[in-house]
């Protein structure tokens, strides 16, 4: 048993303050960043982005989705300890609800520089239309914030009663938290498949319209949640001295690998349902989808997932957090291209596809753009007047850029902050014993 | 509205009247005519003399089971009920651009920045003043026309509802020189357009999608060695041949991801010389 200092315990020791200090003002710097970027767009609108008519939705769409993906791991580690009584997982419990907590609120947070009439958000709940899965996503997304920020603060509070001592406060809060978790567990299973279900519904766009994108989007969401909660509980050994046993990440990994080979045999029967009927409605999305101008991304995804695999089951490295966090990071990285690979070549051709194309709904260049450094990627070089486009063509611009890294960046400082100044630390594992 | 695709002779006139009459911005069309052919606009497919070509004037379908509608989360976009006429609210849109995800036909077209135009052009165009629409059940205040779109909201085809609401016609109908298109009550039998969608074979686009558009299309005339008779063609006397159902497959045989290739929809058959030419060299 480790004795740790009270002191220690909630503030990190003073001779690694400076690192602390470092981290948050360069989070802070590129937050900073973001919010210019932000500005330039409240400014100028949506046309300092990448996005045109035809490929109309881009970074931040896909950013959003990542971010609600990014959430199930929170919620899965916290609540399945307590639906299943998975002991081992208990001494991460809150730390994944603060996870949960920060990725949702992100996740939701993104919709907003997505928006041409950002400040008309509150039509969504003055005029909701029930059939719109935006809507289904917006209230089971709330729901899923407040459970997560409930049970975080029960937790909090159960550990409080347990350090004062007050036995019968502590089994009354866990019997709540217990409680919660078993309304939790469906809502995130819920909260993935709506969120698929935004593009899964669409007749529109051949890529999405499969019923399997639920199921998908529920595995890939458990594989970046989970990669995320070994990628911070690795960092927060290494620097926060937050003392997670390492069998609890080998075992995070070893549900990981797992959920890898759900997540790719669902890729795999999606794939093989389009190839074998070799009919070219099927056929011509997913020849798209990896041979097309961002067939890269599918690639990569593949790669990395296959990689992290590797990495996760070689029995030498199940012990080393060094590969737990690669793998780690491998997955984050996978998903986020998993959505982008969803989003953007869906768009990149449309049903009707003829001469001229579709017309991309503003003047290409520009002086107004290119005084604020942004280039459009649906420049036609041979006519450069010419505002039709046949395939959809899209490069995230600078502002794009910054305001999604600025997001990124507010959730680590929140995270940051939250494991710093919340006692979300499993110090109490070590009291367990008597 | 029912466009008649072998009157039609890809002039753009109602591209362009269109674009006046709803005073859309810089890279903004309601209304496109597309060429169905080769790589190009005006480019047929094919090698002469074996070429084919035709146009396909696209905007708003207005469909029955309108994917846009379903979408939009705030109901700025909506189907009016006394017309069936797919409309968007100016004030209530949150540029989520959703429904421009979900059109299938890729119609929906939304203001990117602050709308621009031509640098000459210093006088009002286009309907002037705001149009709200009228049908009570549609809600309050629904500004579903006005000349000055704000940044940052999603526009598309109307059927000229300022026009309409009048007793008008839309703007293309009235521009099209040749008489290619037709609007009227589809819920009439008797009316001109139900009798020459009936007549004239018409069909819907991507109507495999089940989208139940409004609009529907009279299949063009492909000279397949065929010349159609010539003289008067009213909408009574097409009867639709061997041919136009042929196109008529082709019509609603649109592929998702298909992209015109070199060679054209369809392609060549290899001349006969060729053939010939290859068994001398052998010899």
């Amino acid at each position: 048993m480790r004795e740790v200092p009270k002191m220690q315990t909630g503030i990190l020791s003073k001779n690694s303050s400076w690192r602390f200090t470092s981290l948050v003002i360069g989070l802070l710097v590129v937050v900073a960043i973001g919010i210019y970027g932000w500005i330039i767009e409240l400014e100028y609108g949506l046309i300092v982005t990448d996005m045109r008519n035809v490929v109309s939705w881009g970074l931040y769409i896909s950013l959003f989705a990542w971010f609600v993906g990014i959430s199930a791991g929170g919620l899965i580690v916290s609540s399945a300890s307590a639906v299943f009584k998975i002991q081992q997982w208990q001494p991460i419990a809150k730390l994944s609800n603060l996870i949960a907590s920060v990725a949702i609120a992100l996740a939701a947070f993104t919709i907003i520089p997505d928006l041409g009439m950002p400040l008309r958000i509150f039509d969504l709940f003055l005029y909701p239309n029930l059939t719109s899965p935006l809507i289904w996503d917006i209230t089971i997304i709330t729901t899923y914030l407040c459970i997560s920020l409930v049970e975080l603060g029960l937790l909090l509070s159960a550990d409080n009663a347990k350090k004062r001592g007050d036995e019968a406060r502590y089994v009354s809060r866990e019997k709540v938290v217990r409680g919660i978790a078993f309304v939790a567990l469906p809502v995130a299973i819920l909260t993935h498949s709506v969120t698929a279900w935004i593009f899964g519904l669409q007749i529109s766009r051949p890529l999405w319209n499969t019923a399997l994108l639920a199921p998908l989007f529920v595995a890939s969401a458990i594989v970046s949640g989970l990669a995320l909660v070994i990628f911070i509980t690795v960092l927060g050994n290494k620097y926060a001295k937050l003392g997670v046993d390492r069998t609890v990440i080998s075992g995070l990994g070893r549900l990981l690998s797992v959920v890898i080979l759900v997540d790719l045999f669902l890729l795999a029967s999606e794939y093989i349902t389009a190839v074998w009927p070799a009919t070219p409605a099927e056929v011509s999305p997913l020849i798209l989808e990896f041979f097309g101008p961002y067939g890269w991304l599918a690639w990569v995804q593949w790669i990395f997932a296959i990689s992290a695999f590797a990495i996760l089951v070689v029995p030498k490295w199940t012990r080393s957090s060094l590969a737990q966090f690669s793998a780690a990071v491998l997955l984050l990285v996978e998903v986020f291209f998993y959505r982008l690979e969803l989003i953007i070549p869906a768009f990149v051709n449309p049903l009707v596809q003829y001469p001229p194309g579709t017309s991309i709904g503003s003047t290409t260049g520009g002086e107004t753009l290119s005084g604020i450094g942004v280039t459009i990627s649906n420049v036609n070089p041979t006519s450069p007047g010419f505002s039709f486009e046949l395939a959809g063509a899209y490069f995230p611009t600078w502002v794009e850029w910054s305001i999604a890294f600025g997001l990124i960046a507010m959730g680590a400082l929140l995270i940051t902050l939250g494991i710093r100044y919340l006692p979300v630390r499993p110090v109490e594992a070590g009291q367990d014993h008597h | 509205m029912l466009i008649d695709l072998s009157r039609c002779v890809g002039c753009q006139s109602c591209a362009v009247g269109c674009k006046v009459e709803n005073n859309e911005s810089l890279g903004i069309w309601w209304n496109r005519v597309l060429t169905v052919g080769g790589n190009a606009i005006d480019q047929p497919s094919g090698e002469f003399p074996d070429l084919q070509m035709h146009y396909l004037p696209l905007n708003c379908q207005h469909c029955e089971n309108a994917p846009c509608v379903k979408v939009c989360p705030v109901q700025a976009t909506y189907k009016r009920q006394s017309d069936g006429l797919v409309l968007v609210d100016f004030n209530r849109c949150i540029g989520c651009r959703y429904c421009m995800a979900a059109c299938p036909y890729g119609v929906r077209t939304f203001n990117w920045g602050t709308p621009e135009y031509s640098p000459g052009i210093d006088f009002p165009v286009g309907h002037q003043g705001d149009h709200f629409d009228p049908d009570p059940t549609s809600g309050q205040n629904r500004l579903v026309y006005t000349p000055n779109r704000p940044r940052g909201v999603v526009e598309k085809c109307t059927y000229c509802v300022q026009r309409v609401d009048s007793g008008v016609e839309p703007f293309c109908i009235q521009v099209c020189p040749v008489g290619a298109r037709i609007f009227g009550d589809l819920d009439d039998p008797t009316s001109i357009i139900s009798m020459s969608i009936r007549a004239g074979n018409a069909q819907q686009l991507l109507p495999e999608l089940g989208t139940n558009p409004q609009q529907f299309f009279i299949p063009p005339y492909i000279q397949k060695g065929v010349v159609p008779a010539t003289g008067n063609s009213s909408p009574s006397e097409l009867v639709p041949s061997a041919d136009m159902i042929e196109v008529a497959e082709d019509i609603g045989g649109f592929i998702p991801g298909f992209k015109p290739s070199k060679g054209g929809i369809v392609p060549p058959p290899p001349p006969p010389d060729s053939e010939e030419g290859t068994n001398e060299g052998g010899a």
